[in-house]
């Protein structure tokens, strides 16, 4: 492909974007963000899969890959008291565009899995998971992914400690890998850099 | 007389690794066999798990740059540009002409080192020994020219925030240069050694085929995409640095198999030296950090004299710097793939939560896919071909 024709698909892109939110996305969101080379979507938990059995299925709008979902914790820091927020980024390759969906969720909430649709979301899913406690139902295989076996708690929470709870080691008299509760002897020390010329900083 | 019955064999499950060779680092795979033809394959990863994303969370912006070089262990500059450039991104930096060729430059380098690994250790795990050991030759060159303009031959953490950590020693361009010259030939030796290969071809024609359609609904990026007949690269689609005044093709492969993609790979180092001549030939005087100093450090010789130097210097490396509330995802073409960036800031010295996407997480997942009703022989050069590191794909 010459460099011309894919500027000329990014510019394409754009108007289609504009005809995307307009025709289509607009009974699934509750807000919408649009830039250069992507839209950004707030959803309404109870579309998603409507939205999804769309992006897959609608070729016009060539959202084939689902590329990342991972999540945030907003402890402490969310507005409307929803702990979580999970974010969804598509690509179209036909267009050049980017699509992220965002939703917020509360602990208690579980989210409905995209593995119908998309065969990337399988261990997506599983790894937020595992790193959040976000439960995905009808995902077929709904283990925990990176952290060990018999791994307690979610630890990209903010609640959980950097060090974790439990460290395993190889204990000689037992010639067995042994888990015992993490001890150190410094505490972890954070750095607040307050200071009394933090006004100066805008 | 009752026949024995081959129906009634039972599955034969099979544990591959995680010390395996051909494992390329800890992978850990349950397969279900049936005779010699896999049934299911369930890849349990994880071993290498450091959790980065979580120590992100505690460490100023440049504290956390070098656990980038430490993700995908054979492409580090690839992963720390793309760190930088989301900081950048954030911070709303703009750096100067000749920092963006020399980080091009040292990415392109960082390309065909990562590539001449994926090539000859993909020959290696199918039985063919020599090109593992040209290749290696090759890139204790390569990480000669790391080690000059950084000091360490791997995690270089020389791209930075903001430019690079220092301008390239003189007389570098002259020796990347001629090494360029002499590259192709080692390229074709390698070729020649593998491309018309007989035993190569039966290895690698038809294994592990993926038609577009599935490529994509896997997610997959960079060589195993374009493998299955895309011409897909973030270099061409949203040209970050001077990609844009590059001239280069992408290759792309018609069947989407393990063949094609060894055929990629070669011919995108290739392409790296045509980028590499390119830069060497265009590349600009000038600065290579931006003069902000919250970002960047003074330079060593102002600290000496200059009070202001200094307690910009400690100010840079104990507090760092703050970027108000604000998030964003930047992906780059790295080697394996698209790897992505998302950070969270809210306002701190500290990302709030900075998530890695690793192209090597989503390639895995396909494997189930790819080897099932292969033979146990072939899973092993699908695992050759996915180009699989573990440093990133555990995070």
């Amino acid at each position: 492909m010459e460099k011309g024709s894919f500027r000329l698909v990014i510019m394409k892109g754009i108007v289609l974007s504009n005809i995307i939110i307009n025709n289509f996305l607009k009974f699934f969101y509750s807000s919408i963000f649009v830039n250069q080379t992507g839209i950004s979507v707030y959803v309404k938990k109870e579309k998603l899969e409507n939205v999804f059995f769309l992006l897959k299925n609608s070729s016009f709008f060539g959202f084939k890959s689902l590329v990342d979902i991972f999540g945030i914790d907003l402890l402490g820091r969310s507005e409307n008291n929803l702990r979580f927020r999970v974010y969804y980024i598509f690509y179209s390759r036909i267009f050049g565009l980017t699509l992220s969906l965002k939703l917020d969720l509360s602990h208690k909430d579980v989210l409905i899995s995209a593995n119908d649709y998309f065969k990337s979301a399988g261990w997506l899913e599983r790894e937020v998971y595992d790193m959040f406690g976000i439960f995905f139902y009808k995902n077929p295989d709904m283990r925990r992914i990176l952290t060990d076996y018999g791994f307690e708690g979610y630890p990209l929470r903010k609640d959980f400690p950097l060090t974790g709870f439990y460290e395993v080691q190889y204990s000689e008299e037992e010639k067995i890998v042994v888990s015992q509760v993490v001890k150190i002897n410094q505490a972890l020390r954070l750095f607040h850099f307050s200071s009394v010329w933090d006004m100066v900083k805008k | 007389m009752a026949l024995y019955n081959y129906n009634d064999i039972k599955n034969f499950t099979m544990n591959f690794g995680p010390q395996h060779p051909a494992a390329h680092g800890v992978l850990r795979l349950v397969v279900d066999l049936k005779g010699e033809v896999i049934k299911r394959c369930d890849p349990h990863i994880g071993l290498l798990h450091r959790g980065t994303e979580k120590l992100l969370e505690y460490k100023t912006y440049i504290q956390g740059l070098p656990y980038f070089d430490r993700l995908d262990y054979v492409s580090m500059m690839a992963q720390e540009h793309g760190y930088s450039l989301v900081l950048e991104d954030l911070l709303g930096i703009n750096i100067s002409l000749r920092a963006q060729y020399i980080r091009v430059l040292f990415l392109e380098i960082t390309r065909i080192l990562n590539h001449l690994l994926a090539v000859t250790t993909h020959a290696l795990d199918v039985g063919a020994l020599t090109p593992f050991l040209w290749g290696f030759e090759e890139r204790e060159k390569l990480m000669e020219f790391y080690e000059r303009v950084s000091g360490a031959r791997m995690h270089a953490s020389y791209i930075r925030p903001g430019g690079l950590t220092e301008d390239i020693p003189v007389g570098l361009l002259e020796d990347i240069d001629s090494f360029i010259q002499q590259f192709s030939n080692r390229l074709n030796e390698i070729e020649e050694l593998l491309s018309g290969n007989r035993i190569w071809k039966q290895r690698l024609v038809d294994i592990g085929k993926l038609s577009l359609e599935e490529a994509l609904s896997f997610g997959f990026s960079g060589v195993m995409l374009r493998g299955s007949g895309l011409a897909w690269d973030i270099r061409k689609i949203y040209p970050y640095e001077v990609y844009d005044l590059i001239d280069f093709d992408i290759p792309y492969g018609l069947n989407g198999d393990c063949y094609d993609r060894y055929l990629i790979r070669v011919n995108e180092m290739r392409q790296s030296l045509r980028i590499i001549h390119q830069c060497i030939n265009n590349i600009p005087e000038g600065v290579v950090r931006v003069e902000d100093k919250k970002v960047t450090p003074p330079n060593r010789s102002f600290m000496k004299f200059s009070m202001e130097s200094l307690i910009h210097h400690f100010k840079l490396y104990s507090e760092g710097f703050y970027i108000e509330k604000s998030s964003s995802y930047v992906m780059v073409e790295a080697p394996k793939g698209e790897f992505g960036i998302f950070l969270d800031s809210s306002g701190k010295n500290k990302p709030y939560r900075c998530r890695i996407k690793a192209p090597g997480f989503l390639h895995l997942q396909g494997l189930d896919f790819m080897a099932k009703g292969h033979l146990i022989a072939d899973l092993v050069a699908i695992i050759g071909t996915q180009d699989i590191v573990f440093g990133e794909i555990d995070r």
